[in-house]
């Protein structure tokens, strides 16, 4: 008796869990919060504010696929567990951030530099910063004042950004990447709404392999590369699956439907 | 095992009843849908923040607010600071001394240091305790509007289909404007036990909200009986009692909701 009410509270409890982020409207992230990930796996109990990382400025430099294949940062905060000494081995934000790598001419500074070496803290705060007045080098608006505008995200249309000149995202780091002729590209495709007078998606290859490659997306979260083969719903995508994965934190958020349901059907003829 | 569900509904009416044993006094018409926000003010030796919903919705849609400037629709949620405003977020959206509203150019908001000796203009919102009074007076704004049955609380619907308000749908410079969708057929949704059926319209819905204020946040699916909820979490506020019971028509208003008389 007792184990099957313990049983009920721990359903009660996980029911609770699952259905907390619908039924409610929080506030939207600020165009300069939209897609920061704040980073606390080691930090506090090292003694450091834990990481404010501003993926708007990385994104601005580099192709996703540079940091998240290449580099092989999870998509997901607080996943990657990087510790100081990946860093000052030259992994994760260390495979850049090694005091030798140049960006517009000048050095990226290290991260996670050993103590020896640090008089004070300065050098910690310029990512450990969570709470903290730490005055960045680039400042959101400033940095993006003559981007493309869009709705919702970063209030950026970065892939107008780009198409522009405004931003030339790098897609090879020396010493880590390694070229690799590439594949042919599938044609744009269709996919279908399951739902009447929902507009269908065209899903297009091409834009999204500008930036992801082929490895970003496949296998890891599209299994199959063949259309049709890996099935998912709305819901999942919702819960942060599928399309979902970029599409809600860091790429235009889902509220923005008919940025992919861009093809009205008439159902009714 | 018999016992084993009794005491699933026993665990179930605690968790409700702790929440409902009380009944609330009824806002006045003016109060309701106000909002009082003390996130940073005493901190910035200010009063809170006295936010009357009632004049923005007769200027504004839903959408407008709480998806193109991106305001939470929960009191305390957005964070506001002084700080986000006089960038432009936020209040500052249209409260930045450009926007005109009647002709009139709207304060803009947070612009002055609260130590200096101009700061009388701070208490314009962060009006909680003091005599402040707004410029529109909720008495005679809604003098002429239609009410509801239930109380004197404006009835909003008609009061735009008869053109006594005229809410807007987009900021300059914020909104950007899709092609509209086709919003579903109105549905019915079938209650639980002897309670009449709801009939939901999409389209009496869409008119303020657009898609984006219900869907995904609020109901992820679009897909009818995709999303389960119950009168009891509608109660709690989430749901349909995100709005209706802070600033749509309030819950005890059963029969605007549940119409469908007629049992199939």
């Amino acid at each position: 008796m007792k184990k099957a009410l313990l049983a009920m509270v721990v359903v009660l409890v996980a029911v609770g869990v699952a259905t907390a982020q619908t039924g409610l409207k929080k506030k939207r992230p600020l165009p300069y919060e939209f897609g920061r990930v704040v980073l606390n796996n080691y930090s506090e109990k090292a003694g450091l504010s834990p990481v404010v990382f501003d993926h708007w400025l990385h994104r601005s430099k580099f192709t996703c696929r540079v940091c998240h294949v290449d580099i092989g940062f999870a998509m997901k905060a607080g996943l990657t567990s990087i510790k100081a000494s990946n860093n000052i081995a030259g992994y994760y934000c260390g495979a850049c951030h090694n005091g030798k790598m140049l960006s517009e001419g000048q050095v990226v500074f290290a991260s996670c530099v050993k103590k020896s070496s640090h008089s004070d803290l300065d050098g910690c705060n310029r990512c450990h910063s969570f709470g903290k007045e730490v005055r960045k080098k680039y400042d959101f608006a400033e940095f993006t004042q003559r981007f493309p505008k869009e709705r919702f995200g970063n209030g950026i249309d970065w892939e107008k950004t780009e198409t522009e000149g405004y931003v030339r995202p790098v897609d090879f780091l020396q010493g880590v990447s390694i070229q690799r002729k590439s594949l042919p590209l599938e044609k744009d495709f269709v996919l279908d709404a399951k739902l009447e007078n929902m507009p269908t998606i065209i899903f297009s290859h091409k834009k999204h392999t500008v930036w992801n490659g082929c490895e970003l997306c496949h296998p890891e979260i599209f299994l199959g590369v063949k259309k049709g083969t890996t099935k998912y719903s709305m819901e999942e995508i919702f819960e942060g699956k599928y399309c979902g994965v970029c599409h809600r934190n860091v790429a235009f958020p889902l509220l923005d439907c008919q940025r992919c349901h861009t093809r009205p059907v008439q159902w009714r003829g | 095992m018999r016992r084993v569900p009794r005491a699933l509904v026993g665990i179930s009416s605690v968790l409700v009843l702790a929440g409902a044993a009380s009944a609330r006094s009824l806002p006045t018409p003016a109060d309701y849908g106000m909002v009082i926000t003390d996130n940073f003010s005493p901190q910035a030796g200010l009063a809170p923040v006295r936010f009357d919903h009632w004049l923005h919705r007769s200027k504004f849609t839903c959408r407008v607010c709480h998806v193109d400037i991106g305001f939470a629709m929960e009191a305390k949620g957005t964070k506001i600071r002084a700080d986000t405003n006089m960038k432009g977020f936020y209040c500052g959206s249209c409260h930045n001394g450009r926007v005109t509203d009647g002709g009139e150019k709207v304060f803009p908001a947070c612009s002055t240091d609260p130590t200096s000796k101009k700061n009388k203009e701070c208490l314009r919102c962060h009006s909680v305790g003091s005599e402040i009074r707004g410029k529109h007076d909720y008495v005679s704004f809604t003098k002429n509007l239609p009410k509801q049955g239930a109380g004197t609380l404006v009835d909003w619907e008609k009061a735009e289909a008869l053109g006594l308000i005229k809410p807007a749908d987009s900021v300059p410079g914020l909104s950007v404007r899709r092609p509209p969708m086709s919003a579903q057929d109105d549905f019915s949704i079938t209650s639980r036990g002897w309670m009449p059926d709801i009939v939901f319209s999409h389209k009496k819905h869409a008119l303020w909200n657009g898609c984006e204020v219900c869907h995904p946040d609020i109901f992820p699916s679009v897909k009818k009986g995709a999303v389960r909820y119950s009168m009891f979490q509608v109660f709690e506020g989430e749901y349909c009692g995100l709005c209706h019971g802070r600033v749509a028509f309030p819950l005890y208003d059963c029969e605007k909701c549940h119409v469908d008389r007629v049992r199939r």
